[in-house]
């Protein structure tokens, strides 16, 4: 309770001040139309953008990691982030101006998890291990075919498509940002009321069953509702690397496993580390608006470092 | 209470793992299962306890068929103790335990019929310092006592437990099959596969002898743990003699055969 208490001030305190700092530094008291203007409409949606995506894939690492049996799963695990990737690709390159071609996102996401499932039920029963080598597979065709999109793209694009492809937080407007908040929020909740089942599973499949849990029934929930999860946040911001593993590795550190208070815990800590990177990633290199992503897996693997050595 | 009729079952096509099991049990008995590895006593547990579901034959639980069992329901009368298994996070020992009450948790809460002293049982089976340390880090015969508690925090009527011994010592082996006589008492019906032939012999009701797959032998302890069964199942020779008073079977290893050779 209290860990969760620091993390909700912490988080609103990430919603506040980070947007205030930028390419010029805005002072709440003292600012001019223009200054508020980029305020409300490009700094403080790019910060609540920050802390969904980040909170969405910290959570959705955290689910797979439990049902999967494995702390070295995350988003990217089951093709979810590159099938995500491939819808939007898809859009952009050919329904150019489409206003939801976030929907492509979904598509893209949910038919790489459901090729995945395909794969490993094709070599029999569907197991953990036969679920996360297909997501390996999954994961490498996919890329290829990324690749092969940003090779044959005319420049323009495919230095739009790479821009993407590293991860930003940009985005225009508060209406989105407000809108996927929403959706998240209501597939968190779905997480949070199944907490019980989603720690039952890290027992595996036989104890689950002999506990009176509908083991299939929930696998699938949790793999739809990461699925989600991660596709919104793609659709808007890239793949942001790294997120969906090292958080919850470090909310394990701190001795936060339990289903009920890791789903809100992650949430608020991915959303803070991540609008804090963005914070570092606009500050750091003046004017170049340096997208997230690459500050994100170097930050990130640098404090994993440290954090290994030191555990 | 618990009636099996013609059960097969294999887990790929080419081998059978269950050959044309059937039988009746009853409550307040200890049922061991004997014999010699893979000759099918785990799955014989895991098809029993609805954890294997694509077998055929049929399986009834108070007349009525566990396959058609809501599945907490079906939690709330059998119960299932594995062997020793490794958790991949660091969930704490309370967690685990907690787990037990699961099929009696509704969205919010347990549900308020649930009456079982879990003081008592954590107190039993001596892990009340334990609740705060991580699972993983703990002993076998820890981590044992602990899967043992949980099955009986989830307060079932029949008990499925999988060598629950094996990573026990011999205090808290006797304490065990002490508890199981208490659950007896209180009209369980127990199922322990097990490898001791003595354990089997002194604290079962009935002993069930499986050989590839199917019933080799079954009966009370006297019957079916004789030194020609024991011989034709597990292919060893034994020194076997009667225990003092109660006449059950007890076995011990045959050395003067070995030094006789030298």
């Amino acid at each position: 309770m209290k860990k969760l208490f620091v993390f909700v001030i912490i988080w609103f305190l990430s919603l506040l001040l980070f947007p205030l700092f930028g390419q010029h530094f805005i002072n709440p008291f003292n600012t001019t139309d223009i200054m508020f203007k980029i305020w409300i409409e490009t700094r403080i949606p790019r910060t609540i953008m920050g802390l969904i995506a980040g909170g969405n894939l910290a959570v959705s690492g955290y689910m797979l990691q439990n049902i999967l049996l494995n702390s070295l799963a995350t988003p990217y695990t089951l093709g979810i982030s590159t099938g995500a990737s491939i819808g939007v690709l898809f859009s952009v390159i050919f329904i150019p101006g489409l206003i939801f071609g976030e929907i492509f996102a979904f598509i893209g996401a949910l038919s790489g998890v459901i090729l995945a499932i395909f794969i490993s039920k094709k070599s029999g029963e569907i197991t953990v291990i036969n679920l996360i080598l297909a997501g390996i597979v999954i994961n490498v065709l996919f890329s290829s075919i990324i690749l092969l999109f940003y090779f044959f793209a005319p420049p323009n694009l495919s230095l739009q498509i790479l821009h993407w492809l590293i991860g930003s937080l940009e985005t225009i407007g508060v209406f989105k940002p407000l809108f996927f908040m929403c959706l998240s929020i209501i597939f968190l909740l779905i997480a949070i009321i199944s907490h019980r089942e989603l720690d039952i599973l890290i027992l595996g499949k036989e104890q689950a069953k002999s506990l009176g849990v509908d083991y299939g029934k929930y696998f699938l929930l949790f793999i739809v509702i990461s699925t989600v999860l991660t596709a919104v946040v793609v659709s808007e911001t890239g793949p942001i690397s790294f997120i969906g593993l090292i958080i919850p590795h470090i909310l394990r550190l701190m001795k936060i496993n339990r289903a009920i208070e890791a789903i809100p815990l992650n949430f608020l800590a991915g959303g803070i580390f991540l609008t804090f990177t963005d914070t570092v990633a606009r500050l750091i290199v003046p004017n170049a608006n340096l997208p997230v992503g690459i500050v994100t897996a170097f930050l990130g693997g640098l404090f994993f470092l440290y954090i290994i050595k030191k555990a | 209470m618990l009636k099996i009729k013609n059960l097969n079952f294999s887990y790929n096509k080419s081998m059978h793992v269950l050959k044309n099991i059937s039988g009746e049990f009853y409550q307040g008995n200890i049922i061991a299962l004997v014999g010699e590895n893979g000759s099918g006593k785990s799955t014989f547990l895991k098809t029993t306890a609805a954890i294997i579901e694509n077998y055929t034959g049929d399986i009834f639980l108070k007349s009525k068929n566990i396959l058609e069992y809501k599945k907490k329901e079906r939690a709330k009368l059998i119960s299932y103790v594995p062997q020793i298994f490794h958790i991949p996070f660091p969930y704490k020992v309370k967690d685990l335990l907690d787990m037990g009450k699961y099929p009696y948790a509704n969205l919010f809460r347990v549900n308020t019929e649930y009456d079982v002293k879990v003081d008592e049982i954590v107190n039993d089976f001596e892990i009340t310092d334990k609740l705060e340390l991580e699972f993983n880090k703990l002993s076998g015969g820890e981590q044992q006592r602990i899967l043992l508690a949980r099955a009986l925090i989830q307060n079932a009527e029949i008990i499925f437990l999988d060598e629950p011994g094996s990573f026990l010592d011999i205090r808290h082996t006797l304490s065990l099959m002490d508890y199981l006589l208490k659950l007896k008492a209180e009209n369980k019906l127990i199922f322990m596969v097990t490898h001791d032939i003595n354990l089997a012999s002194l604290y079962s009701d009935m002993v069930i002898l499986l050989k590839n797959g199917g019933f080799y032998k079954t009966g009370t302890p006297e019957e079916v743990l004789t030194f020609q069964n024991i011989k034709a199942v597990f292919g060893a020779e034994l020194y076997y003699t009667l225990y003092p008073g109660t006449k059950k079977p007890v076995v011990a290893p045959l050395r003067f055969k070995i030094e006789n050779n030298k």
